[in-house]
């Protein structure tokens, strides 16, 4: 992966999953390029000021192939090397793990385009049992940023008149010192805070730069996906049918230099049931 | 993308930075350089296979206290399952033991272990109830000698040399002294079995100092400030290792000195102690069975069936039954039990065909079967046990003597009587149980030969006679040779618990008889006492301690003979008064010798016909009845060496006949 040129780029950040949709793409883009929303007229109903609506155009798969070289290499740095570590690469590797969280059922999700650093709710999320979860994005939570955000997701829940079920706080690293145990009291209902921090596994049975095969390569996915066994299983479990599930590892297949003869080793093997 | 939910205890659980997250090394890099490993042990070559093992380890604590008597015994135990395949997983995992409570052992425990990801295990903690019932593997026997030569013991042949039932030792250091201790350790394995990695730890004060040691087992002695550590190896079934240390101490002052706590630690390999046992594991793995069926080329619609098992795990499998029926499970065509005549293993990418059984169907027969197989697995067990032995202290002996004579001068060749005053203080830690005084008095004295005579005094009041027994040797009343007087105190009736309490006193008064004494002698009279100190704590043994203390080291005590006479002058001058009938008497008293002589009684008498004007000096005046005398007596307290005084007084004649000087050269005493 010592290659950067634009094709070998390419070809890399095709491998991401799960696949970026055309809108999702566009408001990424933006989003890091911190291009402020632009307004449109009667777009009030179900969505909040200053968000608007993701992953809502399903099956319209990305053209990368359009990104000029600079957009390439922060995609890549987001998604493929993790070298980028900041509150925006927190807030979209968390929205591609939204998209297989497991619990997760997602019917609408709102995404803050708001590019003001006190904005820190960054994820509206409705579900199908019509719960509204609030995820909020940081790189490293501090306990002074966490006492800003409470107050946000009170004011905002005040303004919006909406209660939220679950209040997640995103991030890449956290101080200790964060009161989890203390619920954020919205008008008359308790939340407990949820903290989630993004992991790696250590000593994970794959490696970025190998390639995943489930089954008779029903699945051909990249290493550098996934974190963790659980995650790729989460996802696996997500994007298959199901039943007797078995995991290859590729050794170093996207290395520029691989070998003629692979090696295909099993790392995963077992059921998983979908109802 | 992967996120982890984490919780307050995930926040609080310090073993990193003070924030949590993905660890540094994975972020900030471009590249992640991979390097091939070397493949372990492909599970596809069949070479090897992978394992399931089943580790039972018990940890035990044991404290006794000094005697060897135990106090306590906690113990736990972890029963850890591991699963050492690099690619297979365990599912339905179940682990049936019993026994983990040591008093209750049939009591099984059947446990669902659920899935075992590769290279992975689970850890059952369980804990030993009833620990105080778990039996002893070592006896331990520490005995503390006291070797310095002031210390006797008296030995009393006795056929029961238990310790224990004489109850705890003292362990007795002089003080002021340098003493020489010697510990002797035995260890000896009381358990059936070989106990390994043995490691003997003592702890010392630090007032300890030319320490050695020696053992029979081991030269390895690892030395600290405080302690000495040594490795025993191993010891078998009844085989007894000795560790011996000599040491000295000089204890200054009175104070707390143990003998050292020591521990002991050791391994007792593929034991387990509370006798909790593996009885069951099964879990599954990949594996694979089926029936084959081929119907023959020689005779239609007859088939030639057998059930086929492939092991696809790395594990080796143990097949235990195959039982198959019909299609409509009415009839049973095979019923095997394989585990009858020992395990049927299928080793890893191994197969199992069993016997061909015949089946005749127009169709390919179908057929109701039932395999039960499990993943084989190996157990072992352990156990590490940890002693404690508690410290004993040590008690400080110390008398201190002294000898008081109430003259320290006599004179020669007068017999006197003089007292003999003896005082003995308990300085040390422990009360004194009894005593022995002896004394050796000269020729030219004479002790009393009757114990009434003795007065022994403690704080508490005077001693019971009957608890003393007075010896004298030679037991007579020749004063020409030197006798040799024993007092045993407590010794022989000990109705007194102790005859010295901690920080009390004996005090031994009795009177010395001075049988015309040559100065040209010199006298000395050595005291020696014994002290005696039980050797048993709280116990009526009459085994002791015995520690001699001699006056001469202490406080000597010594008498001085001095030649000396009394040269006493009393002189009587008459001298007239102004008038015929008036008379001066004067008498002088001197002391020519160089002794002060006291209470000096001068008498002296004058006829009825004088009467007693005045007198320089108290008088007593007494008429006698029968001639009508008078008789006045002067007393002078003391007179100093070579002093001389003088008393006067004055007379009148009250007759009618003129008085005479004759008449007043009367008797005069003095």
């Amino acid at each position: 992966m010592d290659d950067k040129s634009k094709e070998y780029l390419l070809y890399l950040t095709d491998q991401i999953q799960p696949q970026f949709t055309e809108g999702e793409l566009q408001i990424f883009l933006k989003d890091i390029s911190a291009k402020p929303l632009e307004r449109t007229k009667g777009a009030k109903s179900k969505i909040s000021s200053g968000y608007v609506k993701i992953g809502d155009d399903v099956g319209k798969s990305a053209d990368l192939s359009k990104l000029n070289e600079e957009q390439l290499k922060i995609v890549f740095q987001i998604f493929i090397s993790r070298e980028k570590n900041d509150r925006l690469a927190i807030k979209w590797r968390f929205y591609q793990y939204l998209k297989y969280m497991l619990e997760l059922n997602t019917k609408l999700v709102q995404v803050n385009r708001d590019p003001r650093p006190d904005r820190f709710i960054d994820f509206i999320i409705h579900t199908e049992d019509n719960q509204v979860f609030l995820a909020l994005c940081n790189d490293i939570l501090e306990l002074n940023i966490y006492d800003k955000a409470c107050k946000e997701v009170i004011n905002y829940a005040k303004k919006e008149n909406l209660l939220p079920d679950r209040v997640m706080f995103i991030t890449n690293k956290s101080f200790r010192n964060i009161p989890l145990d203390t619920p954020i009291k919205i008008v008359s209902k308790e939340i407990i805070p949820e903290l989630f921090v993004e992991w790696v596994e250590e000593n994970r049975r794959f490696k970025k730069e190998d390639l995943l095969l489930v089954n008779d390569s029903t699945l051909k996915l990249a290493g550098f996906n996934f974190n963790s066994t659980e995650d790729l299983l989460n996802y696996v479990y997500k994007y298959t049918a199901g039943g007797q599930i078995s995991i290859f590892r590729q050794l170093e297949f996207f290395t520029e230099v691989s070998d003629d003869d692979p090696e295909v080793e099993l790392i995963w093997k077992g059921i998983m049931l979908k109802q | 993308m992967g996120f982890k939910k984490v919780d307050l205890d995930d926040l609080k659980t310090r073993i990193s930075p003070n924030f949590l997250g993905i660890p540094i090394r994975e972020g900030g890099k471009l590249v992640e350089k991979s390097h091939r490993e070397r493949k372990i042990e492909s599970s596809y070559s069949g070479a090897t296979a992978s394992e399931i093992l089943i580790l039972n380890e018990e940890f035990i604590d044991f404290h006794y206290i000094n005697d060897g008597t135990r106090t306590s015994a906690q113990g736990n135990g972890n029963i850890s399952i591991f699963n050492n395949s690099v690619k297979d997983r365990l599912w339905d995992a179940n682990l049936q033991f019993s026994g983990s409570q040591f008093n209750n052992q049939d009591i099984e425990n059947n446990i669902d272990l659920g899935i075992f990801e590769p290279n992975s295990n689970k850890v059952l903690k369980y804990e030993i109830i009833s620990s105080e019932e778990l039996p002893d593997l070592v006896k331990i026997y520490e005995t503390v000698e006291n070797l310095t030569e002031d210390i006797k013991q008296n030995i009393v042949p006795t056929e029961d040399s238990n310790l224990k039932e004489k109850g705890l030792k003292n362990y007795l250091l002089l003080l002021e002294r340098e003493n020489k201790i010697k510990f002797s350790i035995s260890i000896i394995n009381v358990s059936n079995t070989i106990l390994e990695e043995i490691k003997f730890k003592k702890y010392f004060p630090e007032n300890f100092y030319d320490t050695e040691f020696e053992s029979d087992k081991s030269k390895d002695f690892k030395i600290t400030r405080n302690s000495i550590e040594c490795p025993l190896h191993s010891l078998k079934p009844g085989e007894k290792a000795e560790i011996t240390i000599f040491t000295k101490i000089f204890p200054k002052k009175k104070e707390n000195i143990s003998t050292g706590k020591f521990e002991l630690t050791f391994n007792l390999p593929h034991k387990v102690i509370s006798g909790v046992k593996i009885n069951h594991f099964s879990a599954y793995s990949h594996a694979m069975h089926a029936i084959k069926k081929a119907e023959k080329n020689y005779a239609p619609n007859h088939w030639q069936c057998s059930l086929i098992f492939e092991n696809h795990s790395d594990f080796k499998m143990k097949l235990k039954s195959i039982l198959i029926y019909d299609k409509s499970k009415s009839k049973k065509i095979l019923d095997l039990d394989l585990s009858s005549n020992g395990d049927t293993i299928i080793h890893p990418r191994g197969k199992y065909t069993s016997t061909y059984f015949d089946f005749i169907d127009e169709k390919e027969p179908i057929f109701s079967r039932k395999v039960e197989y499990s993943v084989d697995y190996k157990t072992e067990g352990h156990s590490m046990v940890s002693s404690i032995f508690d410290e004993n202290n040590f008690k400080i002996a110390s008398v201190h003597i002294k000898k008081k004579l109430a003259e320290g001068e006599i004179k020669s060749f007068e017999e006197s009587t003089i007292n003999s005053r003896i005082i003995l203080n308990n300085r040390g830690t422990l009360p004194i149980k009894g005593l022995r005084i002896t004394e050796r008095i000269p020729e030219d004295f004479l002790p009393p030969r009757d114990i009434s005579k003795y007065e022994l005094y403690r704080s508490s009041g005077a001693l019971d006679l009957e608890d003393i027994e007075l010896i004298m040797t030679p037991d007579d009343d020749d004063p020409s040779h030197e006798h040799l007087i024993e007092l045993n105190i407590n010794l022989k009736s000990e109705s007194i618990q102790s005859v010295i309490e901690i920080e009390d006193f004996l005090e031994l008064k009795y009177p010395l008889k001075a049988i015309t004494p040559d100065y040209k002698k010199a006298y000395n009279f050595p005291l020696k006492v014994y002290s005696y100190y039980p050797k048993y704590q709280e116990s009526n043994q009459d085994e002791y301690f015995i520690i001699m203390d001699d006056l001469s080291k202490m406080d000597q005590s010594t008498i001085k003979i001095s030649h000396r006479r009394r040269k006493v002058m009393i002189g009587k001058e008459i001298f007239p008064g102004r008038s015929s009938d008036e008379f001066a008497i004067y008498i002088v008293a001197k002391n020519g010798s160089n002794i002060k002589l006291n209470e000096v009684s001068v008498t002296d008498t004058f006829p009825n016909s004088f009467e007693l004007i005045s007198s320089n000096l108290d008088h007593k005046l007494v008429k006698a009845k029968k001639n009508g005398e008078n008789k006045i007596t002067f007393t002078i307290d003391t007179l100093q060496p070579y002093q001389e005084r003088e008393i006067m007084y004055y007379l009148k004649n009250i007759g009618s006949k003129g008085a005479k000087h004759s008449e007043l050269e009367s008797f005069f005493i003095g």
